[in-house]
This record gives structure tokens, sequence and C-alpha cells, in this order.
């Protein structure tokens, strides 16, 4: 183990776009093809009626902000889905895959953008750095990829998996009309 | 194409564990090194369905509602965890407390277990009773088991285990700030919660693991309020926290034990080959059994 607590200097706060993280871990084409390996994809997009909106917001309890399904249907009878949840500090593109009856099978997170915190968007914060000249000894091990404090919770991911379960159900599986 | 060059980097994302739960690895082809990831994710995906006290078919959730009742047997993995988190318990004199479920219902932030007996306020992990031959849990009172942090920082280290298994040169497993490194170095921002000075804390890690506790916006939660100034708190010595161990499980355990004890978790922090970084009420920080 090996371990050491240095302190980048916020200075010209070069350092805060790295903190900020923004990562693409998949492309959709990518997730397709792992959680969907070997199997056809079908594009199936959908548009949801005001109707159909206000029953999965009844039946999930989640609000829609978006009335465009991007969905494929798998050769399997499986589904793949993409969608976006917006959290206080992230932003988060992710990938539901359903087996034929509609059970989750995976999800996969394929854009994260998080803020390293509040007081880094915060401008007047911002400001008390300007100026200051760059830290000459730091250099760092390597970009800053990982935020290590009190734990963001996957709350909005679930909460979008939700919404489209009842979507599933009330507009996409074979059932639904 | 041939895929027999090795990729720079492949890293993928789940929600995991009620937090984001991100898996890289170095060293593998693509087809492989996505295999080694899917089997970390599996080791993740276990310990969720095992320990999670928001299924009521898990381990933990059949043991809140039986072992009050005599000895309950349980998988071999939730069995392995809850003998870390008692090891904890005994090695930091209930600092860390497994038990504090039921003052963390009280306090919202967990359900209540349907159909478990009324937790007794006064239970403590001394309470809770390891039997190894029947790979068993029986609880002497009623209580609630919460193997909530322990369990994440044991998830990382299973996933890192298949990684490695898997041939996995280097690679990283963070589960919400629980992370391990191994085969290269990593550098970690400590999300304090505050504007510490003209320096952000970053951790520079290289083969091992760090979890963090505390920071201006969670000791509000009720979570951490029933961890940090619970009724078997004491003054809270710090408000960050971020250990570092060779292992994941004891550094998240040992953030709480820091938070609790200051300069007094230096013996748990050795018996685990542990160190602390705690920032404190004074803005000052502070590095235990260095």
């Amino acid at each position: 183990m090996k371990a050491k607590l240095v302190f980048a200097p916020l200075a010209a706060l070069s350092l805060v776009p790295a903190v900020a993280q923004a990562v693409t871990y998949l492309s959709p084409a990518q997730a397709q093809a792992l959680m969907f390996p070997g199997v056809a994809l079908k594009p199936d997009f959908r548009t949801l009626t005001p109707d159909q909106i206000a029953a999965v917001q009844r039946d999930s309890g989640v609000n829609v902000l978006t009335k465009e399904i991007k969905a494929w249907r798998a050769a399997n009878g499986g589904w793949f889905i993409l969608d976006e949840v917006v959290g206080k500090h992230e932003f988060i593109t992710f990938a539901l895959a359903l087996d034929a009856s509609g059970v989750v099978r995976d999800v996969e997170i394929l854009d994260y953008r998080e803020s390293y915190g509040d007081q880094v968007r915060n401008p007047a914060w911002r400001a008390q750095f300007t100026g200051k000249r760059h830290g000459s000894a730091l250099k760092l091990a390597g970009d800053i990829k990982n935020i290590s404090g009190a734990t963001l919770s996957s709350k909005h991911i679930t909460d979008g998996v939700r919404r489209l379960l009842s979507t599933y159900a009330l507009v996409l599986a074979p059932r639904a009309t | 194409m041939p895929s027999s060059s090795p990729p720079a980097r492949l890293e993928r994302a789940r929600p995991l564990l009620g937090t984001r739960v991100t898996v890289r690895v170095g060293g593998l082809a693509e087809a492989a090194g996505h295999a080694a990831i899917e089997a970390a994710f599996a080791e993740v995906a276990r310990v969720q369905a095992l320990m999670s006290f928001h299924q009521a078919d898990s381990d933990l959730c059949r043991l809140n509602r039986q072992a009050a009742g005599g000895p309950t047997p349980i998988d071999a993995l939730t069995f392995t965890t809850v003998e870390k988190a008692l090891r904890l318990a005994a090695a930091s004199d209930g600092a860390f407390d497994p038990t504090v479920g039921a003052a963390v219902v009280r306090a919202g932030a967990l359900p209540e277990p349907v159909g478990a007996p009324p937790a007794d306020p006064d239970a403590t992990w001394r309470d809770v009773r390891l039997h190894g031959a029947a790979r068993a849990v029986s609880f002497a009172r009623p209580l609630r088991l919460d193997l909530c942090g322990i369990a994440k920082g044991f998830a990382v280290d299973l996933a890192v285990q298949a990684l490695q298994a898997a041939g996995a040169s280097s690679g990283c497993v963070n589960a919400g700030g629980d992370l391990r490194v191994f085969g290269t170095s990593e550098s970690i921002a400590l999300r304090t919660g505050a504007a510490v000075g003209e320096a952000a804390p970053v951790l520079e890690l290289e083969e091992g693991a760090a979890a963090s506790s505390g920071g201006l916006d969670e000791p509000a939660s009720p979570l951490m309020a029933v961890h940090l100034a619970g009724a078997r708190r004491r003054r809270l010595h710090g408000r960050f926290a971020c250990v570092v161990a060779p292992e994941c499980v004891w550094a998240d355990g040992l953030t709480k034990v820091v938070l609790s004890r200051g300069a007094r978790a230096a013996p748990a922090l050795r018996a685990f080959g542990a160190r602390a970084y705690a920032l404190g009420p004074g803005r000052a920080w502070r590095s235990y059994a260095a």
C-alpha cells in the first residue's frame, strides 16, 4: 500500500475541469453489442402521447421529462432502451436491457457528468482563487478520475429504470396497445 | 480486425449498492477486458443481493427477522462479512458498530424490516453471535444489523479479486468513493464539502484502498447523524475522514472510527495496516497511524 495526500492548488483552477467529471464509458453501439451479444436490434422509437405520459407518471411516480422513447427491439424479444436522468450534481445517460418478458437484465451507465461539488460551480467561490499562482511542486500521478467523499446516491437512475419499466408495460410490451 | 493488442483502458459503470460503481481494467484485450469487468460487477451484485437492507429476501433482512429467535444459516459471503464487521467492532471498542441499524431506521434513513421483532434499543454488536460450524448467526436480543458500508468495501475487494483472477495487470474499482487500485496509481479528489483554503486535497493512491466519510453536506443526513452523534456516539472529532488501507472493507469501516475517536483511532488503524487523513473542526488536516 502506497498513498500520500497532496494539495492541488486551486489557483487557476485548471484542475477543476479535470475534477468535474465527464466520462463516456460506452457508446450506444458498444452498449448494444455488450448487452445483446450477437443479437440483432431494430430501432423502434416511440413518441409518447399526453395520455401515455400521464399514465407512465401515475404508474411509476416519476416525472417524464421527454416524450421521445429511444427503444430498440431485439430479435430474441428483449428490449434495449436509452435514457437520461438529471440529478442535483450529475447528468447521466444509461441503457436498460430487458428480456422478452420485460425483466431487467442489465443497466449500464454510458455517460456521466458530475461536478466536484457546488462550491466549484459557484462563481464567487471560484473567483477567490483566480490570479493565484500554480504550485510549482505539484505533479499528480494522473488526471483525477475519482472522487471520494459523501456518497452520491444512484436514486435518479433507480427512478429512471422504474419509469422505463412503466413505459415498457404500458407502451412497448406486446400486450400493451 | 485482430484484437490481440490490449486497449489503453476499459472502463464501465453500473448503478449498484445504491451508488455508481465503476470498474476499470488494464492489460487485457478488449473481449477479455469486458468479461473481467462483467465478473467484477457480478461480485458486487452478489453482495447487493445478499446484504441489502432494502431487499426482503436478502440474508441481512432474514437475519433481522429471524436471528433473535435462534441461529439462522446464511451464505458464506454474508457470514464472512458479519465476521469482519464484528472484528472491526471489537478492534474499535464499538466505535464501529454494525447494530446501529435500529437507530438508522428510527432516523428514517432505512426502512423498518417487515416481520422483524421490535429492536431492543440497548442492543450492541456484542449481541451478535457467530456459529461457525453451522455458518449461522444469532442475536442475543432483537436488533437491526446493518452491513451497509462494510459490505460496500468488501464488494470492492471481491471485484478487484475478480479482475486479478481474470489476468488483469491493473485495475480500479470505485463504489461511490470506496475504491481500490492495483497495478497503477490513481489521483482521488477528496470531497470534503468545504472550501478548505487554496488547495484541493487529492489522495495519490498506489496499490491499496481508500474510503471517505463525513464532509459538510453529509453530517446533516439522518444516516450520518446516527453514525456520528447517535446514542452511543461521543463528540465528533473531525468532520471528514479518508482512510487508506490494503483492503477496502477496513478502509470503509475505519472512517467511522476516525470520525468518532480522532487520534484514539490509531490502534484500530494499526490493527488493519491503515492510515487516516482527517479534517478537523479547525480546518487542519491530521494524519493518524502513518
